[in-house]
């Protein structure tokens, strides 16, 4: 088996590292059937594709396989750069993987002529398993987790179950210098124990698996312990899972918040948060919050598998705000079901509860979840290049939704204008 | 929706059309007048609320007390501060900067036409549109996130046709949300259209826009304002 080049290409948020590939990285590397020699970009949404792709193909010696996770706000952007590489090196294997494609690789191959294969789920080991069929020279078609061409045709390996013991996995915490500036993240579970229809984190299930505690408590000392750490965040969609995990959580993260390391944007069941919990999130650290409702309009509501209940959020975010802690309200426009006047509601409420932050966005349908497949049925209408916004509902129309960003937009910013939060 | 609580500091200087409304002389209130306003409005605030407060009825930065009044806002507790002025003064002395040192979080800036030749002739004030519109610019670069601006148009038959250009202009200085106030346009239909292609002016150009003191239908939805506004106590 020779050696292979590999380049880990991310394209993030400015200033942020991918956490997806930090993984697939450390499992590559830890693989001890592969040899293969990484080169990692994390580059931004404002570069140019046409520069990620110069920063691939100016490599020597040339990479044999590149990789970019995709998301549905980076699709056109990785699109763009696949289609570059593979036009400048042929032989070069080009691998997409993440919630943007994988539930869709298929319809991804087939708008994609230049794009290899996807990786399909948890990538770590199907790309771990890519690499090294194609390391032998072998077919990657049939690998379990992948979608791959064999010749003219799109081939599916068997699906992969999700992996049981995340311990399994290399810690990618230890090995890369951590950004202090609140950009890191650290990942406690996978799953989530919801199921709203907008979203893919469950992935279908509402099964969570967990990494031990012990390694959990290794990640985040990990992260916490970089020198200058002045806060970071999980990814993990339920901080306060359980009061229990809450407070492993802040027992593992009192020392460092001692020393005054963050912990900010963690998100939480707010309607599941009292005072004691709100004690518990400033235990570890914790500073600001994010949680929904997303809407507050009961049909809405339905639709997308969400519960609401107006007092216990209300006292949820009250606990937060007198424990200290600013709290970041979203909100949906465009959410089947929602009126404009659930949308406005909706704004009222959030304010009315002065939480600290308010976040509106405009639902973007995304491959895999419950709304992109029952969308005709619900007469969601909406874009199918990525990033997926929604361009009509049953009770909004285009423009509804145009005004109500504007209109949601001047909500927001009137309301973060204030003199307390002035530094 | 955030709730400002109007408190007068004065009246007069607020830009109209001369030819349809009277140009009342600057009238500004005492500091002390004011302040006792300021207290009782205050109090009115239900606990755990915020107290947002738009000092109003006078061109602000011809009040020869408006720091003053400002930092007497702040000391009731006034988390958000509004302004309404022609943007005159915005660019003299350091004004748009020293607002927002203040404590101005929302300044509104009041035109009656979207380009010199309208906004001059219709208020008589040569010079004031492009020193309205550099306040402007100078207010938007002092506050960065920590205030905004926003437009209102006091409409007149007069003003009305240039209606789009104005929030035009209005967007391209960065407000963020503008208010059409028609009550002056007697809920003529003619209007009507004008006062549309406004609001969708203002949303392709996404500011928020809605229109005050009109009666009749317009074409389109724009009612909900992103703020109110209640009458607070006299001073």
């Amino acid at each position: 088996m020779s050696r292979l080049t590999v380049v880990l290409a991310g394209i993030n948020a400015p200033g942020y590292r991918s956490l997806a590939l930090d993984y697939l990285e450390a499992a590559a590397l830890a693989d001890p059937r592969l040899d293969i020699a990484v080169n990692r970009f994390d580059l931004d949404t404002a570069t140019d594709p046409w520069w990620i792709a110069y920063r691939i193909l100016s490599l020597e010696p040339v990479p044999d396989v590149v990789a970019l996770p995709v998301l549905c706000w980076t699709a056109e952007a990785v699109y763009t750069v696949a289609r570059l590489v593979k036009e400048a090196r042929p032989k070069t294997l080009v691998v997409l993987g993440g919630p943007e494609v994988g539930p869709i690789a298929e319809q991804v191959m087939l708008e994609q002529p230049h794009v290899d294969a996807v990786v399909r789920g948890e990538g770590e080991h199907a790309f771990a398993e890519l690499l090294r069929s194609h390391a032998r020279g072998g077919d990657i078609g049939g690998t379990p987790g992948v979608t791959a061409r064999e010749g003219a045709r799109v081939v599916h390996g068997p699906e992969r179950s999700p992996l049981e013991d995340l311990d399994s996995l290399p810690s990618p915490f230890g090995k890369v210098r951590h950004a202090t500036d609140g950009s890191a993240y650290v990942e406690t579970y996978r799953g989530c124990p919801h199921r709203c229809a907008y979203c893919f984190e469950g992935k279908g299930s509402t099964r969570i698996r967990s990494f031990s505690w012990e390694r959990i408590a290794s990640d985040i000392d990990a992260v916490a312990s970089t020198p200058g750490m002045g806060a970071f965040s999980f990814i993990d969609p339920v901080f306060n899972l359980t009061p229990d995990r809450l407070g492993r959580l802040a027992d593992i993260m009192e020392p460092h918040a001692r020393r005054g390391v963050r912990l900010h944007t963690i998100e939480v069941d707010i309607e599941r948060v009292d005072a004691e919990q709100a004690s518990q999130l400033v235990r570890a650290g914790v500073v600001s919050v994010e949680t929904g409702p997303q809407s507050i309009g009961s049909a809405a509501l339905g639709e997308c598998n969400r519960t609401f209940d107006r007092d216990r959020f209300a006292a949820g975010v009250q606990a937060c705000r007198s424990a200290g802690i600013s709290v970041e309200c979203d909100l949906i426009i465009g959410l089947p079901g929602d009126t404009p006047d659930d949308v406005i509601d909706g704004i009222d409420f959030v304010i009315s509860l002065d939480p600290g932050r308010v976040q509106l966005s405009t639902l973007h349908v995304l491959p895999g979840t419950d709304l992109w497949e029952r969308a005709a049925d619900l007469g969601l209408a909406f874009d199918p290049r990525a990033p997926h916004e929604v361009v009509a509902t049953r009770e909004l129309s285009f423009a509804d939704l145009r005004r109500l960003e504007v209109l949601g937009n001047a909500a927001a910013r009137t309301y973060a204008a204030r003199l307390r939060t002035r530094t | 929706m955030i709730t400002y609580v109007k408190v007068p500091i004065g009246t007069g200087g607020v830009p109209a059309c001369v030819a349809c409304a009277m140009t009342k002389d600057i009238a500004p209130l005492p500091l002390a007048a004011v302040d006792d306003a300021l207290g009782r409005a205050a109090a009115r605030v239900a606990p755990g609320a915020v107290f947002n407060v738009a000092l109003t009825g006078i061109e602000a930065f011809s009040h020869p007390e408006l720091p003053r009044l400002i930092g007497a806002a702040r000391a009731h507790g006034a988390d958000r501060i509004r302004l309404s002025t022609d943007g005159r003064f915005l660019a003299q002395g350091g004004n748009a900067y020293g607002a927002v040192s203040a404590g101005v979080t929302h300044l509104e800036l009041v035109l009656v036409g979207g380009d010199a030749a309208a906004h001059d002739r219709l208020t008589k004030r040569p010079g004031a549109f492009d020193s309205a519109c550099a306040g402007a610019r100078e207010f938007i670069a002092a506050a960065r996130s920590s205030a905004l601006l926003s437009g209102r148009i006091p409409l007149c038959r007069h003003a009305v046709a240039d209606a789009p250009a104005t929030v035009a202009l209005l967007a391209s200085l960065g407000a963020v949300a503008v208010e059409l106030d028609a009550s002056s346009l007697n809920g003529s239909p003619a209007h009507a259209g004008l006062l549309a292609a406004a609001c969708e002016t203002a949303t392709v150009n996404r500011v928020a826009a809605w229109v005050t003191g009109w009666d009749g239908e317009l074409p389109v939805p724009y009612v909900t304002p992103p703020w109110r506004t209640e009458d607070g106590v006299a001073a």
